[in-house]
């Protein structure tokens, strides 16, 4: 239980610090505990919204944010969150895990090329 | 605090308007179809987007995961609450998990102002394509 802790605490710190660590929750449960690729993915979404909604304030207050983009997307996001989730309702088991596996290896690969944050922005 | 849209418009990248308008909208659809396909995901999709679509804008490297934390909760939200209504959620056992990802969270959110990390970075994506060539196979 310890154990559990700690590794949910790491994963929390990374997500919240933008290091990546969306599916590193999920890895976690499908890697270490008997979870289905279903069940884990809905408790990585549960997990987001208690370690985002915690780093929320100090972001909040300490950078700057564009109301007017933040509204746009999340409510586009909201209507791709129907369309996703009726999907992976679809989807098997099996091959939901294999789309979860290759969608790491691109974001991976992705991070590990970029070479700053955020090419264009990161100066300053 | 919150900028409005004449801070988006100062972007150097010369988009008219309204297909700036357009993208911005279609990646956020995009972002909440992989978060709601696999729990996951939609963040990436979201600083990608942000950096190409508003280079130049004012907005530093740390304030573009922040805006993309902004978005992906409410949409998060969404997703967590219909696999919950599908049955695919169950918070027994979620309790252990609860206060270390509150804490974490709030770790994370300060050490991300002080912490420039390349070598966190490099060890993370090989973790990250380690355990997705895992998941693949199994």
């Amino acid at each position: 239980m310890i154990v559990a802790m700690l590794a949910a605490l790491v994963i929390a710190a990374l997500s919240g610090m933008g290091v990546g660590g969306g599916g590193l929750f999920v890895i976690y449960l499908s890697l270490f505990t008997d979870t289905p690729q279903l069940t884990a993915q809905g408790m990585n979404l549960l997990f987001f919204l208690f370690s985002s909604g915690a780093s929320l304030p100090v972001h909040l207050l300490r950078r700057k944010l564009l109301l007017g983009v933040i509204v746009l997307m999340a409510s586009a996001g909201i209507a791709g969150a129907f369309l996703g989730t009726l999907l992976a309702r679809v989807v098997a088991g099996g091959l939901l895990r294999k789309i979860f596996g290759a969608m790491l290896v691109v974001s991976g690969i992705y991070s590990l090329k970029r070479k700053e944050t955020v090419p264009a922005l990161a100066k300053k | 605090m919150a900028q409005q849209w004449e801070s988006v418009e100062k972007s150097k990248r010369r988009l008219r308007p309204a297909l700036r308008f357009f993208l911005l909208a279609l990646a956020g659809l995009l972002a909440g179809f992989a978060n709601g396909l696999l729990g996951a995901g939609g963040g990436i999709v979201i600083v990608l987007a942000l950096a190409r679509l508003l280079e130049g804008s004012e907005l530093e490297g740390r304030d573009l995961y922040a805006n993309a934390l902004c978005i992906m909760l409410p949409i998060s939200a969404v997703s967590c609450l219909r696999y919950a209504l599908a049955g695919n959620l169950t918070t027994e056992g979620f309790g252990v998990y609860a206060l270390p990802a509150i804490v974490g969270g709030l770790l994370g959110g300060v050490l991300l102002s002080k912490l420039k990390a390349p070598l966190l970075k490099k060890l993370f994506g090989t973790l990250v394509i380690w355990s997705g060539i895992l998941l693949i196979l199994r």
